[in-house]
């Protein structure tokens, strides 16, 4: 359990706060091309300053200070008509990527993006989209890299069919097998969790040993400062980072990548519009009506009794601890190494930061960040003394098949 | 004669976590034990610690902690001896409590109690028949990658052909202290322990003391990346 002082190190991040530092030194999605319409300026609220996207005399795309009341709401949306700009203040660049308004918070000269699937794949095979959770981002990422909590928070106690999966996380078969990932889930509840450095965060993999000698391997990453990468199906990738509004309100950002099919955009969009409502793409099931809770359902369906939709579950799960997450009562397992392993990795950069060493920062330090790409993020079975190599052959044929350039030799 | 006599033994370059809440000490023995290991040379970083007042070393962490000091390890190489149920850490650290007035210590008490569970990296001696002083009781093995060095006079220029092997890394060990000083303590009676990591490069190296030396050279990619994590967070 961690002290009050060092819960408040990680967790708060306006400015001049370490850990708001440490993030204002990389790009920061702050609202997808969706909400851009012809309107502008179109109201940003990140890291726990209020501001807004405006089109310069040049034409280009800035994030610029926006003038707010002292009473105003944490998540409040201004029409346009209604932002005064302030000229005075602080503005920062932005990049456009993915369906996402990057902005860059930090000083100097911002870094390149690397060179990850989600930036490479073509607009037909990519989709962007975000949700509001009412909690602080470090919870939210936390969750992200936990790879054991998805056999009990996600747990479905029927299988459906895995050709009605699309757009859904844990739906699909696992691997090449017609093995459901709910089964796989369900059934092997305790998995070995293995975490190695790489040069954009971790890697993390969770070994669930089955029967005849066979693991099941899933490959998750953690993208230093707050993003995630991991598998949603055979076909697709979900990257997604945990964007702080303010320290105790975040965004969820997420690119779905697919490495097959264009992705039905359509379909994606109305799937997620029916859970949220614009423009503050707040969640409709939320603390308000108890996520939907419905005893039956959990009796007899899943874990949770709130619905199919996982997401519903990590917000639950996230929220439910509270604005910020008082740490200095929690009690970590050998379970959470990846979250260990992720604190340690903030704490170190952190402390660079406040000693003047940037270079140390991931993704710092490095010529060319076009070499940071991938990561590979799948689920495979295979036989257990195989299971690394199984895990990276399949990596390699889904690219191979890959109708965009999704090589990853150099 | 060669000031340098080198042992291989029977070892492994690791990364694991040693759970948190028990005393220090504690933690780090119950890793030793389920890696089998005898001695070990452990690095380990950005680690909380607590000091709840009143609970004894034996008592289980409380579920809800209503007072105590926090703080935090920014750095730490110790050399972990494991005698039966008993054992000493023996090195250098640089940690901080954030209420000064109250704990301000030059010397590390291993009952400290570890706040969060805490990512270890280290060179681990396997248990076994031959003795070793400063390191118990391990395993000679010839072609193992680890080896333990007596270096018999100071040497404070670059030599060759001081040692079969071509390239290693190196950290060199003092006597056995049972105690984690501060890095900066002045303490003459201390006769301030340092490990200080270096490498053989084509047989040549520069070491400084007579002190005992641990050689290891990697065997594959994850073994590299530890030893070079080692050397960069030498105090």
């Amino acid at each position: 359990m961690l002290s009050q002082e060092l819960n408040d190190r990680i967790t708060r991040v306006g400015p001049r706060t370490p850990a708001g530092g440490v993030l204002r030194q990389y790009w920061q999605p702050a609202a997808l091309v969706d909400q851009l319409d012809s309107t502008f300026p179109v109201p940003v609220n990140l890291l726990g300053e209020h501001l807004a996207i405006i089109k310069n005399d040049g034409g280009d795309l800035l994030l610029a200070t926006r003038q707010t009341a002292t009473d105003e709401p944490t998540n409040h949306h201004p029409k346009s008509q209604d932002i005064t700009i302030l000229a005075d203040q602080p503005s920062y660049p932005v990049l456009v990527k993915a369906g996402i308004v990057f902005a860059y918070m930090g000083p100097g000269v911002p870094p390149e993006l690397p060179n990850f699937d989600c930036f490479r794949a073509p607009d037909s095979h990519s989709f962007a989209f975000k949700g509001l959770w009412q909690c602080n981002w470090l919870q939210a990422l936390e969750i992200g890299i936990d790879p054991a909590h998805a056999s009990f928070l996600h747990r479905f106690l029927e299988d459906d069919d895995p050709d009605d999966s699309y757009g859904k996380q844990f739906r699909d078969k696992a691997a090449d097998t017609n093995i459901p990932m709910t089964k796989i889930l369900r059934e092997y509840p305790r998995p070995q969790i293995e975490v190695e450095e790489t040069d954009f965060g971790l890697k993390i993999t969770a070994l669930r040993h089955m029967e005849q000698d066979l693991t099941h391997v899933r490959v998750t990453n953690q993208i230093f400062p707050e993003a995630i990468c991991i598998p949603m199906s055979r076909e697709m990738t979900i990257t997604q980072w945990h964007v702080p509004i303010d320290d105790e309100n975040c965004y969820w950002f997420t690119i779905f990548t697919s490495f097959k099919n264009p992705v039905n955009k359509e379909l994606m969009r109305e799937q997620r519009l029916k859970e949220h409502r614009l423009p503050d793409y707040a969640p409709l099931k939320n603390k308000a009506n108890q996520y939907h809770y419905d005893p039956d359902e959990q009796a007899n369906m899943t874990y949770t009794g709130m619905g199919l939709d996982i997401n519903v579950h990590d917000q639950w799960a996230v929220e439910g601890m509270g604005a910020i997450q008082d740490r200095t009562q929690e009690h970590l397992g050998r379970s959470d190494v990846a979250i260990i392993r992720y604190r340690r990795m903030l704490r170190k950069a952190m402390q660079a930061l406040e000693e003047g060493r940037i270079d140390e920062l991931p993704m710092y330090g490095i010529d060319n960040l076009q070499k940071i790409i991938g990561p590979l993020s799948n689920d495979a079975i295979a036989d257990s003394g195989n299971w690394k190599e199984a895990s990276w052959e399949y990596d390699m044929a889904r690219r191979a098949e890959c109708p965009w350039n999704a090589n990853v030799h150099t | 004669m060669s000031p340098l006599h080198l042992t291989p033994v029977a070892a492994e370059i690791f990364d694991d976590i040693i759970d948190g809440y028990f005393p220090f000490a504690e933690s780090m023995r119950q890793m030793m034990v389920r890696r089998g290991l005898r001695a070990a040379l452990i690095s380990l970083s950005q680690a909380p610690i607590m000091d709840i007042p009143g609970l004894a070393p034996t008592s289980p962490v409380p579920l809800r902690i209503l007072e105590g000091t926090a703080g935090l390890i920014h750095a730490m190489q110790i050399l972990v001896v494991r005698r039966e149920a008993q054992i000493s850490c023996s090195g250098t650290g640089d940690w901080r409590w954030f209420d000064r007035a109250t704990h301000h210590e030059t010397v590390f008490d291993p009952v400290t109690r570890l706040a969060e569970p805490a990512l270890v990296r280290g060179i681990g001696f396997f248990q076994g028949p031959d003795e070793m002083e400063t390191f118990g009781s391990v395993q000679f093995e010839p072609q193992s990658s680890v080896a333990i060095a007596s270096l018999f006079k100071a040497v404070t220029a670059v030599e060759t052909d001081l040692t079969p092997w071509r390239s290693a890394q190196a950290w060199s060990i003092h006597d056995e202290l049972n105690q984690i000083v501060a890095f900066t303590s002045q303490d003459d009676r201390l006769c301030l322990k340092r490990q200080k990591s270096a490498a053989i490069i084509d047989g040549h190296f520069d070491l400084m003391g007579n002190c005992k030396l641990v050689l290891a050279r990697p065997r594959s990619e994850r073994e590299h990346v530890i030893l070079e994590y080692l050397q960069a967070e030498s105090l």
